[in-house]
């Protein structure tokens, strides 16, 4: 998926991109804080409907979309992208070298930069984990870095 | 003094509170303020000094709104916009003044004050018309910032003419190497003092940060002033040279106030010189120049709409969207000989088109 990004000097910046269905979504983010997303219907040139949210709505609005509060079961890997952080939700498979062991184990900050903040299970859910922490193949782990360091550990672990 | 400034701000209390209220842009309202303190106040050196400070800090920030890098990020197809714009625009409005009667640098300056959009103006119109992801927005805001750097440059010739005794050949190549030595100068100081700038404004001390910016702010403007390609300019250039991009934020926060505070002195300022019965003398002019400066941006926006491959209609709308002009084209004015009926067939022009261009925006969707 392709996002473009334009600026618009003296009102903020523009953010658009297609849908699968084949729609265009226009966010503006004003420089007051102020929100708005505008859907195009495909070949339109106006806009379908407009949504206008405030600097507050907009992040709880952002927060519910990303899966803050109910995350649905049809993906097991999900992605926030900040500034210079990325933070990534990752599914263990069964022959990842991450499952069955312990974080410490795995030495995963010394050799990938990266932090687990979480690890999810059907059953469980440790937030800040210990070092002593056992992985499972099945949870998910929820880890925070840079994009490098985020990719240096999927890599290592096997993690898609 | 005490009394007649004190009168000045509270006017432009009730002006800015009406503005906010009626949503229009405050400029108009401060230049009738003006206009209505005549009754009570006249024109002073302070004032005049108070405004000139105004128009520099307002440059400056207009200046601060541009980087080599920002102008390199625009794009073609923005350039060939501007390019567009400036083509029909600036000859349009000389050819107009030549015709009214006017000398040549007033010729020039009318073409400059035509061509000018209002940034600030167009900006507001389009969030109120909630026109923002529109594909001819980008183009507006886009074309209406790099008019000034092109206006800054013009403005710069201009001021240089003022103060040579002729236009002859001479004249015109000393005043354009001036500007363009200035303009090279400038950049090339941008380029080189960057990593000082840098390391001067990432102070902590909110003092130390506002007595060092509006130090190179006034330095420059005194440069550029004793250079003659007027002080204004070497204050936009300074907040072209700033390195905008970590400390827009700060500066914004702590030099906007002092900005917005002077300029509206400076809008008050031309009230208070406009001339009442002037208005009789540039009434069928207006007329005319209103008619030139509508007709003018209308056809500018339809030849880069149809250009960028955008329907008609938002071809048009673009047009219409171009229309306000602003603080530029009042600045402009400014510089002309007050013999001639320049500034307030200005003032007239820019209050009638910020009235008009919403209504010829709600006109054209």
């Amino acid at each position: 998926m392709e996002v473009r990004e334009v600026e618009l000097p003296g009102i903020g910046m523009k953010f658009s991109f297609e849908t699968e269905e084949g729609e265009t979504l226009c966010v503006v983010i004003h420089k007051t804080g102020r929100r708005e997303i505008y859907r195009f219907l495909p070949g339109q040139e106006t806009p379908e409907s407009v949504i206008e949210l405030s600097d507050k709505e907009a992040r709880e609005l952002g927060a519910i979309l990303i899966g803050t509060h109910f995350q649905p079961d049809a993906h097991d890997t999900a992605r926030l992208v900040m500034k210079e952080l990325t933070i990534e939700w990752l599914k263990v498979p069964k022959d990842s070298p991450l499952a069955g062991k312990s974080i410490q184990e795995n030495k995963i900050r010394k050799l990938t930069g990266a932090t687990i903040i979480a690890v999810l299970g059907p059953t469980k859910k440790i937030l800040n984990p210990a070092p002593d922490t056992i992985i499972d193949s099945g949870d998910t782990v929820v880890v925070v870095g840079e994009q490098a360091q985020i990719q240096q550990f999927q890599e290592r672990f096997g993690l898609r | 003094m005490l009394f007649q400034l004190g009168l000045i701000l509270l006017v432009l209390y009730v002006g800015a509170l009406l503005a906010h209220r009626i949503k229009q842009s405050s400029v108009p309202v401060f230049i009738l303020a003006g206009v209505g303190l005549q009754l009570f106040i006249v024109h002073s050196d302070v004032i005049g000094f108070l405004a000139q400070l105004g128009a520099m800090l307002l440059l400056f920030t207009i200046g601060l709104d541009f980087s080599p890098e920002r102008i390199r990020r625009s794009g073609r197809t923005l350039l060939g916009a501007t390019l567009v714009d400036v083509l029909i625009n600036l000859p349009l409005g000389v050819v107009v003044g030549l015709a009214l009667g006017f000398d040549l640098v007033g010729a020039l300056i009318l073409g400059g004050a035509l061509y000018n959009n209002s940034t600030s103006l167009i900006a507001r119109f389009l969030i109120d018309f909630k026109r923002t992801a529109l594909p001819e927005t980008e183009y507006a805001v886009g074309v209406s910032v790099l008019q000034d750097l092109i206006t800054a440059l013009y403005l710069a010739v201009i001021a240089g003419f003022l103060h040579s005794d002729g236009i002859g050949g001479l004249e015109i190549l000393l005043v354009f190497v001036k500007a363009v030595g200035f303009f090279s100068g400038a950049l090339l100081a941008a380029v080189v003092l960057r990593p000082v700038l840098q390391q001067l404004l990432a102070h902590e001390s909110v003092e130390v940060f506002l007595f060092f910016v509006f130090a190179f702010v006034l330095v420059l403007a005194a440069i550029a002033e004793w250079l003659g390609v007027s002080a204004a300019i070497g204050a936009f250039f300074a907040g072209f040279i700033l390195p905008e991009r970590e400390f827009r934020e700060r500066i914004d926060r702590v030099i906007s106030p002092f900005r917005d505070l002077f300029a509206a002195i400076f809008f008050v300022s031309f009230g208070l010189l406009f001339d009442m019965t002037d208005i009789g003398r540039v009434l069928a002019l207006s007329v005319l120049v209103i008619g030139v400066a509508i007709g003018g941006k209308l056809l500018t926006g339809w030849v880069i709409g149809r250009l960028g491959r955008l329907s008609r209609r938002a071809a048009l709308r673009l047009g219409a969207a171009l229309i306000p002009r602003g603080e530029f084209s009042i600045l402009l004015a400014g510089l002309a000989a007050p013999t001639t009926p320049l500034l307030p067939l200005t003032i007239v022009t820019v209050f009638v088109l910020a009235l008009v261009g919403p209504l010829l925006m709600k006109w054209a969707e």
